[in-house]
């Protein structure tokens, strides 16, 4: 009977544990899961666990930049006008002729030399997740005239370019961007969002490099 | 800040975001302006999560907004604006995920394909690598329990499901979270399953 108690006293903390880590219970109900995980291994790990995919989620910020709010395409589209965005075009463009370079690139590395054969195996490893997520891209950043060394240094950070590759000319430098698998649209508005920051004048994606072992 | 401080500053912001929830069910824009800038970060960071993709999030965070404008007539006050917001994000969300599981089925062949590398981001990155192999309900429950910080009423809230269906989410993901973590540091790869 006792047992029995016990086992539905564990079951009770161990439901309520996600909670006792995000902090969001009534103070009854953890003084509850406090008392019990003091004497519990097994709810302890757990509660391990799961502060370390709290601070897993919290932490990983997949989305290099949030990208500012898109306040006039929100309202034209409460009138039916349907969002667009500025430079659209320019930007597909410029994400599609780098994907050609960089399938281009990949066919000459890895065709069978003297074989010409159409076997579409060639564009497999093109493909591959391995590939895909060692894409790096060469981006040229023009910046605003009278823009800071430290607020230079601070984009760099921000976008996770690391030291610039190269220093172009009088506020331009090229940085190295690993992006991995995103895609053509992704590509496009991820260099648009660096070029709406306020001390960027331009960004162009200039160069595609793969790794070549 | 104390506690009672962060209570207080809360309360504050429900009655501000009620207020505006009032003023965008009667068509006023500007009431819609201020509630869109002061979301669209966390809302844009919430669902740039489950799609992992710019265009998506994107799109969606205006598809939230534009369900809020639609509906803000219909919140009757029973929650937090928040967790009203938040259910209409968790439900696009879910939406878009379902698209998104049916597209990426036929991409899962990746036994052949040369994997030194993933393998190594697998054992450096366990939980988001275990959050992809959830199934959509119990990932977003984890993100609403973790990334949004909500209690498990507001997730029931959020989520239109009861309390114990919420627990049982929650139960599950963590025990596949923690298959994850386990095969992870053994260094092997549990995760051949069709999402």
């Amino acid at each position: 009977m006792i047992e029995l108690q016990n086992t539905e006293h564990h079951d009770a903390v161990s439901e309520l544990l996600p909670w006792y880590v995000n902090d969001t219970l009534d103070e009854a109900e953890r003084n509850f899961v406090h008392g019990h995980i003091g004497t519990c291994e097994d709810c302890r790990e757990n509660v391990e666990l799961l502060s370390q995919v709290q601070r897993g989620i919290r932490t990983e910020s997949p989305a290099p930049l949030v990208p500012a709010p898109r306040t006039e395409a929100l309202l034209a589209a409460l009138d039916g006008r349907g969002p667009r965005l500025a430079n659209r075009n320019r930007w597909r463009w410029l994400a599609a002729a780098s994907i050609a370079v960089l399938v281009g690139v990949t066919s000459l590395l890895i065709w069978p030399r003297g074989e010409g054969t159409d076997s579409p195996a060639r564009f497999q490893t093109a493909t591959s997740p391995a590939a895909i997520e060692s894409i790096n891209y060469v981006v040229e950043l023009q910046f605003v005239d009278g823009t800071s060394a430290q607020a230079r240094a601070a984009l760099f950070n921000a976008i996770d370019a690391g030291e610039p590759l190269s220093h172009v000319n009088e506020g331009t430098y090229r940085v190295t961007l690993v992006l991995g698998s995103l895609s053509l649209t992704d590509l496009e508005r991820h260099i648009q969002n660096i070029e709406s920051r306020p001390e960027v004048s331009t960004a162009e994606i200039v160069a595609v490099q793969l790794p070549v072992e | 800040m104390t506690t009672s401080q962060k209570k207080t500053r809360k309360a504050n912001r429900d009655l501000e975001e009620r207020a505006l929830l009032e003023l965008i069910a009667a068509e006023d824009r500007d009431a819609l302006t201020d509630l869109y800038s002061q979301y669209h970060a966390r809302l844009f960071k919430f669902v740039f999560r489950m799609t992992r993709s710019y265009t998506a999030a994107d799109e969606l965070v205006n598809d939230i907004m534009l369900a809020v404008w639609r509906s803000a007539g219909n919140f009757r006050g029973d929650s937090k604006p928040s967790t009203w917001i938040f259910g209409i994000a968790y439900r696009q969300a879910l939406k878009r995920l379902s698209r998104k599981q049916l597209s990426i089925a036929p991409y899962m062949d990746v036994d052949q394909l040369p994997d030194v590398q993933s393998k190594t981001v697998e054992q450096e990155d366990w939980v988001r690598h275990g959050l992809d192999t959830l199934p959509g309900a119990q990932r977003l429950a984890m993100e609403l329990v973790f990334f949004v910080g909500l209690s498990y009423e507001e997730v029931a809230a959020v989520t239109e499901c009861p309390v114990n269906t919420v627990k049982t989410r929650m139960f599950h993901a963590r025990r596949k979270m923690k298959e994850q973590l386990l095969s992870s540091a053994s260094g092997e790869d549990t995760s051949g399953e069709v999402k």
